[in-house]
């Protein structure tokens, strides 16, 4: 059998890489950037004598750019290996192979995006092994020349590119900067940018978070300067896992708890991306953050990290950093505490379900929908009464008037994390919490004396008989607001057997019997009702009407009740109140002619 | 004339899940109310969405008929909209999904559904991967030949539009592996899924909930306390995975009693009320067997919620009428089900469990 090898297409390959790899040509930048920190880092190392990296960029008016760093520089073995084996990194240690966690760069495919912007590479280099200078000469086409030079450079690396037709606009000294500053703004060495006889330091050499150098509103204008926000607090970041440090921006608007925020994370002070998500918790989408991390696995598209161990224990370890912060919040300082809730309340709502401290922290002043207005969280730990809550929205809607009406509590939990905050209050303070069921509503509406119910007991049969085509119950009693003539009520189960019989009504046989099979087990006791009012004109005089009149009257009342509520109509309801209306109107006319 | 358009932007600001159930449940009924068909059915499938993915899938059964009904109308007064066929279609593969989870729907049901989608997918030029899919996922509970070559034609098939995702798709073979005991095709079908290489919305999630039930059926606890946590994050933070609520249950019941007992207090709720009896069977299945395991003590003190139908106000409870409610309401669901798939699985997956106290097979 013979064995043939793979060829490797040059050109193709730079395509490949500018077409699905790199996101823009601009990121030549980013990898001599990070070439050239890898370098300083790697003489750092090495070299005892070593104190201070740099890296000095000069443009010229020919649209070259010259990139020139002090790091440990290639032998003629290294330039041969590392410029000229694809996929070879000179990261990777000689002896095992493995790629040391001070170093940047690894996939060694960096220097082939420099192709995307120039026809020609030029690399001079000394390295600190042998005091000789290279020449390296690379072309797109996969071949390279070499020399030894007689002028020797210092020990480092320079390489100069000449803007390729169509790629000039990445060789001004505006972009040059903006590039470098967007991709290399944390890296911890001076950065120098020369053009003609202009030179200048473009970067600030430390952390605006480390130690003890930045005051908390260097901070927040060094947040504001990067997001163009005016945020509403920072926080510092830190996690051991994973070597995380950054600072965590608290937003000044209210943000979706569905809403992905999009991180600037650095990996060994190079931007890695401004678009990173799941470096914290979920539930902290009221921060937006920079981070710089040493020891977390970039993909290969840099455009985030890999999901593993590492990156879940820092994520975690972020998030206490939050957490902790709102804990100091919430005990020093009540005033802003309060402030940031009236923003964040959703979102802290989900973090106070994940910790027991912070949600004995903030319960109190937490705030929810309810009859009587917004009660906070203080208020409803002192009271002594069971606390009636529903988590439906339309159910919450049909009874408020009714309670409100009769100044009783009904929590709105329908909102997104209320209910679990109640139930976590019901567990740590012995809240007496319950859900509103028929029986709560049947207590507000009050019984008839025994002769009301006396006379009103012939009505409510036919009532009842009439109504039953309708899938619906008929109960009277006297309620508040009088002005209300019905009250429409229906709990789930009744909804839910409302909305079967609805759809068997609508659906063809191939979903019916399955319909029907999901109908089985309820019976009329789950039936709507409808409360007559009592205390209403209007129903007393119905109760006097004839027998052929009352059902035209009743099924006006009960579809009525239906459209104020927002419930679905079933096929035939709304046609028949329109015929029964025609048909009082016609009644009426027929009268008065 | 209401400004549906508007209505569709402010209902989709709200929260998923009920909220914006009932404000797409309203919608829709304005829609009917207009005769609005394109809204009548990008309502309905909006409703269904949040149903499947945030909610209670029963639901969608209640509303997916009707769609499907208004839309054949619509095409028949010769309207054609692409992006409605989509779709009705994407949510027609929903209904396939999930019916294997009802056993109120019949396998003659499944069956004719499978051919109505299939029929359909034909007429408008898509291909029947999905089809494929569904049909091996419904067929692996009751004839695995039938699944075997659901699950070849399934991966011959062409990928379109209405597939599921990548993520998603490969998911389903974690889980249709190890079903058939590949295990290690499955474990390396599984990495691309862990490490992240390939993502959407649900996955990794529901593979950490695979992974939990085949660990624990290998009894390895540690990796299966491992996936356990993950989908327990994942339903705490992202609701997503609340269908596993029952094997974690499973899980802490064979692991550690306290554990289980404290999770059943939390989630006991949230079985009462769920519609799906499969996951509810798995959740009784657990429960039993905690209560089977408790220890010594007769009487069990817990405050559960005044909704539950065995709420006792003392907040004292017998365990042997604890055990009792769970095995027999578990028992009802296995006969249920056993009886539409004509087998016994179920039920000898419950008296297996229970009387080993450990998984015998992934299930």
């Amino acid at each position: 059998m013979s064995e043939y090898r793979f060829q490797v297409n040059l050109l193709g390959m730079i395509e490949l890489l500018s077409d699905h790899l790199y996101s823009s040509p601009d990121v030549f930048i980013r990898e001599l950037l990070q070439n050239a920190t890898d370098a300083i880092s790697a003489r750092k190392k090495f070299d005892s004598e070593f104190s201070q990296g740099r890296i000095n960029i000069k443009v010229t008016k020919e649209q070259a750019i010259q990139f020139e760093d002090n790091g440990t520089g290639l032998t003629e073995e290294e330039i041969h290996r590392f410029l000229a084996v694809i996929g070879e990194s000179s990261k990777k240690d000689l002896v095992n192979g493995t790629i040391t966690s001070d170093y940047i760069g690894r996939f060694g495919i960096g220097l082939l995006s420099c192709f995307m912007v120039s026809d020609k590479i030029t690399v001079l280099t000394r390295s600190k092994k042998e005091e000789i200078t290279y020449q390296w000469i690379g072309y797109p086409d996969g071949t390279y020349e070499i020399q030894k030079m007689d002028e020797q450079i210092p020990i480092g690396t320079s390489i100069f590119l000449e803007a390729k037709k169509g790629m000039e606009s990445f060789f001004t000294k505006e972009k040059v900067q903006e590039l470098v500053l967007y991709y290399g703004l944390l890296l911890p060495f001076p950065i120098v940018l020369s053009e003609e006889d202009q030179t200048r330091q473009i970067n600030p050499i430390f952390l605006p978070w480390d130690g003890m150098k930045s005051t908390k509103d260097e901070i927040m204008f060094f947040g504001q300067m990067l997001f163009k926000t005016s945020f509403f607090d920072s926080i510092k970041l830190y996690s051991k896992e994973g070597q995380v440090e950054g600072v965590a921006y608290i937003l000044p608007y209210k943000v979706q708890p569905s809403t992905k925020q999009h991180h600037r994370i650095y990996l060994k002070n190079m931007l890695l991306t401004e678009r990173g998500e799941h470096i914290l918790p979920d539930w902290a989408v009221f921060t937006k953050c920079i981070i710089n991390a040493k020891e977390l696995r970039p993909m290969a598209s840099r455009e985030g990290f890999y999901e593993d161990d590492i990156l879940e224990k820092a994520r975690e370890n972020l998030g206490s950093c939050i957490l902790n912060h709102l804990i100091f919040l919430a005990k020093n300082d009540k005033k802003l505490f309060a402030h940031f809730l009236s923003i964040h309340a959703t979102s802290v709502k989900s973090m106070a379900i994940e910790s027991d401290e912070l949600f004995h922290l903030l319960f109190d002043y937490l705030e929810f929908f309810s009859t009587k207005g917004m009660v906070s969280g203080l208020s409803l730990r002192m009271t002594k009464e069971v606390i009636l809550y529903t988590d439906n929205l339309e159910e919450y809607k049909q009874l408020s008037q009714v309670f409100f009406a009769q100044g009783k509590l009904l929590i709105n939990a329908a909102y997104v994390y209320d209910l679990e905050m109640l139930e976590k209050a019901a567990e740590h303070f012995g809240l007496e919490l319950q859900p509103v069921n028929s029986e709560e509503v049947s207590d507000l509406l009050k019984n008839l004396s025994v002769t009301d119910s006396e006379e009103t007991e012939h009505f409510l049969l036919c009532a009842r008989k009439i109504m039953k085509k309708y899938d619906c119950n008929i109960e009277i009693k006297r309620f508040m607001p009088a002005n209300l003539p019905t009250f429409y009520y229906y709990d789930e189960a009744a909804e839910y057997y409302r909305d079967i019989q609805n759809a068997k009504e609508k659906s063809d046989s191939m979903f019916g019997s399955m319909l029907e099979e999901f109908s089985y087990g309820f019976s009329e006791t789950m039936l709507p009702i409808l409360y007559l009012n009592y205390s209403n004109p209007v129903i007393k005089k119905i109760m006097t009407l004839k027998l052929d009149e009352l059902e035209d009257y009743l099924v006006i009342l009960y579809t009525q009740a239906l459209l104020i509520g927002g419930f679905s109509l079933k096929n035939n309801e709304l046609g028949i109140m329109n015929e029964k209306i025609l048909k009082i109107m016609e009644s009426r006319m027929g009268d008065e002619s | 004339m209401t400004d549906f358009y508007r209505l569709w932007q402010e209902i989709d600001r709200l929260e998923h899940g009920a909220a914006a159930m009932a404000a797409y449940k309203k919608a829709f009924t304005l829609a009917d109310q207009e005769k609005n068909h394109y809204f009548q059915i990008v309502f309905r499938y909006a409703y269904n969405e949040e149903a499947v993915f945030y909610d209670d899938s029963m639901m969608m059964y209640v509303v997916f008929p009707e769609m499907l009904k208004i839309y054949d109308e619509y095409v028949k007064t010769g309207n054609m909209d692409e992006e409605l066929t989509h779709d009705i279609l994407m949510n027609y593969k929903w209904v396939l999904e999930n019916s294997k989870y009802f056993h109120q729907i019949s396998a003659e049901n499944i069956e004719s559904f499978l051919e109505d989608f299939k029929r359909r997918c034909l007429e408008h030029g898509f291909s029947l991967r999905p089809y494929h899919q569904y049909r091996c996922f419904f067929y692996d509970l009751i004839d695995e030949s039938i699944a075997e070559e659901s699950y070849r034609n399934f991966l011959r098939a062409e990928r379109d539009e209405l597939c599921d995702c990548e993520a998603c798709e490969q998911n389903l073979m974690v889980f249709y592996l190890l079903r058939t005991k590949k295990d290690e095709e499955a474990l390396n079908a599984a990495k691309p899924l862990l490490n992240g290489t390939i993502r959407c919305k649900e996955v990794p999630e529901l593979t950490y909930g695979s992974l939990l039930l085949y660990y624990l059926s290998k009894d390895q606890r540690k990796q299966a306390a491992g996936y356990g946590k993950k989908i327990k994050n994942s339903i705490q933070k992202k609701g997503i995975g609340k269908e596993f609520i029952g094997s974690i249950l499973l899980f802490y019941a064979i692991d550690s009693v306290e554990d289980a007992f404290s999770y059943y207090k939390k989630n006991h709720m949230w079985a009462e009320k769920n519609k799906n009896p499969y996951q509810k069977f798995y959740f009784y299945l657990a429960a039993s067997l905690l209560w089977m395991k408790i220890g010594e003590k007769e009487t069990i003190k817990m405050k559960l919620s005044k909704e539950c139908g065995f709420y006792d106000p003392t907040d004292c409870y017998q365990k042997e009428q604890l055990f009792f409610y769970y095995h027999e309401e578990a028992l009802r669901i296995a006969r249920n089900f056993d009886a539409r798939n004509e087998n016994l699985n179920f039920e000898q997956m419950l008296l297996e469990i229970l009387e080993k106290q450990q998984v015998m097979n992934y299930v």
